[in-house]
């Protein structure tokens, strides 16, 4: 994966380009694509303060499959006013993980993104998993759209 | 305390338990299918056959001239694989590897991807901090409220 911070800004940056079209994507909807861009590595999350052992991680592997985020999504959306919105929205969140987990070089073999109809893996092997470039790239791009919205925001003030 | 959480769960609509519990059960089945089935078409399900094509990553443990000691976990213990490779390598760094066994214990590898320790730490540093910073912006525009089990918009 890269890192949780790469995958926040770029679920953030997604939603922001989003409400420059559609007013429904406002703070607490893109903060919503953020939560759901975390969702496929919460078994990671769990490792890193090593809440669990490895084998237990092969287990929930699942969450970071599509289905299993999907899921889980669902899981969460129970406890929102808006199920279905936060269900889209965390789905967003959800694609724009896996669309960066897709770019890393993975020798292993990949994502089984069509489990469990399928064990078919599948990688772009483009980027390493500890590149920080992809990051700085990720940041840049988001402080643009930062800049952009700003400006749009002073124009429509004005 | 569990009188009050018994309020609490009556209090929550019966559609949404039941969604709750058919959800967790699709995920349940969805993890019994994985453990079941992923051995046979995972990374290690083809490990201890010889001259068989193998990918997997593990933890460095030892290195010595011409090939180094992966570690990895299977299932519940960890297992120690030869690996015989040119690549720079060092104590800790996490490498993927692929290549076919040439005896029982040692495989050949034909890629070798490593991420030191240091990538690794400064990855897990990224996510904390990352983390951190959508706690703040989601509690920034949400609430918990207790007796109705949602969260509902500040704003």
């Amino acid at each position: 994966m890269p890192d949780l911070f790469t995958h926040i800004l770029v679920a953030w940056t997604v939603g922001t380009i989003l409400s420059f079209r559609w007013k429904q994507f406002d703070g607490p909807n893109i903060s919503l694509i953020m939560v759901g861009s975390v969702i496929p590595d919460i078994s990671k999350i769990m490792l890193l303060f090593n809440y669990f052992h490895d084998n237990v991680h092969e287990i929930i592997a699942p969450i970071h499959l599509p289905i299993g985020s999907l899921v889980v999504a669902g899981i969460f959306s129970l406890f929102f006013q808006d199920k279905k919105m936060t269900l889209f929205l965390m789905s967003l969140g959800i694609a724009t993980h896996y669309i960066l987990d897709l770019m890393l070089i993975n020798s292993t073999g990949g994502i089984y993104l069509l489990f469990p109809l399928s064990w078919n893996m599948w990688t772009l092997n483009l980027i390493s998993n500890t590149d920080y470039n992809i990051t700085i790239i990720a940041l840049i791009i988001a402080l643009m759209v930062y800049l952009f919205k700003n400006r749009i925001k002073n124009y429509k003030e004005i | 305390m569990l009188h009050k959480l018994y309020d609490y769960i009556k209090k929550i609509s019966k559609n949404r338990i039941l969604s709750l519990i058919i959800l967790l059960i699709i995920l349940g089945s969805l993890f019994i299918y994985y453990a079941e089935n992923f051995p046979q078409h995972g990374q290690y399900g083809e490990i201890n056959k010889s001259n068989k094509f193998v990918a997997f990553s593990g933890e460095v443990t030892a290195i010595y001239e011409d090939y180094f000691v992966l570690t990895y976990y299977n299932q519940i213990k960890n297992h120690d694989i030869n690996v015989k490779s040119t690549t720079n390598v060092s104590l800790g760094d996490t490498v993927q590897i692929q290549g076919y066994f040439i005896s029982p214990n040692t495989i050949q590898a034909n890629i070798v991807v490593v991420s030191n320790s240091w990538d690794k730490s400064f990855v897990f540093y990224r996510s904390v901090f990352g983390l951190l910073i959508l706690l703040i912006i989601f509690f920034r525009y949400w609430r918990f409220i207790l007796n109705k089990f949602l969260f509902v918009r500040r704003i």
